[in-house]
């Protein structure tokens, strides 16, 4: 394989283009068939994802593809690294980063953007800040849903 | 654009099923597109004891068990035949063995491949296992853990012959039979045992397993004393066993 060949051109939908080690990319199973299927020549058009947002998917997948390459670094660091990652994300960052690894269909990625939801989720109260739902039952439906999960709710 | 709005509901099912089973059932009140989200999270894990803890005899009141297990009866009616990958289940006494039965079996009948069941109602309660389980041509997985003897009718040396596809098996608590036996499975690749020994602590029998596929087998056993009639040979025909880890223990202790 020639040293072109391993690189890859990501072109986000505002057109920011970032050229990656295919090993990093293919973390993706969205860009693994792509490239298995031959349709798209070196560089990969993804149209669902911001240059802001696909900057911190790619620096994901070089860590990644780093430790599984050359296992030089621990699974403890490596955890670290992915609790450091999504500590600071602001919600609508961690929203998009959810739905660019579904879209890209980064198993590990959504699984630790998931959890970060999780984390910050335990609560309804917590639930209905950090998720904007609004409540739109009618008192009586609310207290009929409480009576019905009584053993779910602290009273 | 909002993004949360746009979060499909697979994606907040996922996040659910990061969270624990009560956490998972209080978003119901959230609002209307929540309200039955929780039944579709794709490894149903139920799990009685996190309501248990916190809050000092709140079981006990009136109607919380009951609609606990309401509760898992609408979840399981509400996914319809879906496919079940992963259930696990955690209750103990107080919890109705007869909806634990139907619970089991429906998650049996929609093919699940993976069965936790943690499940500590003491001896008066007569408790076996559905005979569903033994015949499940999907369970590939299955890991029976109780604080009390186990709840298989039969010993060891049949129990394995049922199980048609099943690959990893952990048994916590099992009775030692008290003959010379040989347990058979030509599909098992993980074995996890712990065996109490009851009649035969002074002089064990022998159990011999001819497992030709198992990969790893662990093996705890609760004697009085340890003597040299206490001992283990792995024969050739298992030549891909690779990890093999023995206990003989004389203070009880769960595995």
């Amino acid at each position: 394989m020639s040293k072109s060949e391993k690189k890859i051109v990501l072109k986000s939908l505002d057109n920011e283009a970032f050229e990656v080690e295919k090993a990093v990319a293919l973390q993706s199973q969205t860009i693994w068939v792509m490239c298995e299927d031959k349709c798209v020549g070196n560089e990969i058009p993804l149209e669902n994802v911001t240059g802001q947002i696909l900057a911190k998917v790619i620096d994901y997948c070089k860590k990644h593809a780093v430790v599984d390459g050359d296992g030089d670094e621990s699974s403890e660091e490596l955890k670290n690294w992915d609790t450091e990652f999504t500590k600071n994300m602001d919600q609508s960052t961690l929203f998009n980063m959810i739905l660019a690894a579904n879209y890209l269909n980064i198993k590990s990625l959504l699984n630790l953007t998931c959890q970060a939801v999780a984390d910050k989720t335990k609560t309804i109260d917590e639930f209905h800040t950090f998720l904007n739902i609004e409540n739109n039952f009618t008192p009586e439906e609310e207290a009929q849903i409480c009576q019905e999960n009584l053993w779910a709710f602290d009273d | 654009m909002d993004p949360l709005s746009s979060l499909p509901d697979e994606i907040l099912t996922h996040i659910l099923s990061l969270l624990t089973t009560k956490e998972a059932a209080s978003t119901s009140i959230l609002s209307k597109r929540w309200r039955n989200l929780v039944a579709f999270v794709p490894n149903l894990d139920i799990d009685d004891s996190v309501f248990l803890h916190p809050e000092d005899g709140k079981r006990e009141r009136d109607g919380v068990l009951e609609s606990f297990m309401d509760f898992v009866d609408r979840v399981l009616d509400l996914q319809g035949d879906s496919p079940i990958t992963k259930f696990s289940l955690k209750c103990r006494e107080g919890v109705d063995s007869d909806r634990v039965d139907s619970w089991i079996v429906k998650a049996l009948q929609r093919g699940v491949s993976e069965l936790d069941l943690s499940i500590d109602f003491p001896y008066y309660y007569y408790y076996t296992l559905p005979s569903e389980l033994f015949v499940s041509s999907t369970l590939v997985k299955l890991k029976v853990t109780s604080v009390y003897d186990d709840f298989f009718d039969d010993k060891i040396e049949d129990l394995l012959l049922c199980f048609p596809v099943l690959e990893d098996l952990q048994i916590a608590n099992m009775e030692r039979a008290n003959l010379d036996v040989t347990v058979s499975s030509a599909t098992l690749r993980k074995l996890v045992l712990s065996v109490f020994g009851s009649r035969s602590y002074r002089n064990p029998k022998s159990i011999c397993f001819d497992t030709p596929n198992l990969l790893s087998f662990t093996y705890l056993e609760m004697i009085e004393e340890y003597n040299n009639s206490y001992s283990c040979n792995v024969r050739k025909k298992t030549r891909n066993l690779t990890c093999v880890q023995l206990c003989w223990q004389s203070n009880p202790t769960i595995l």
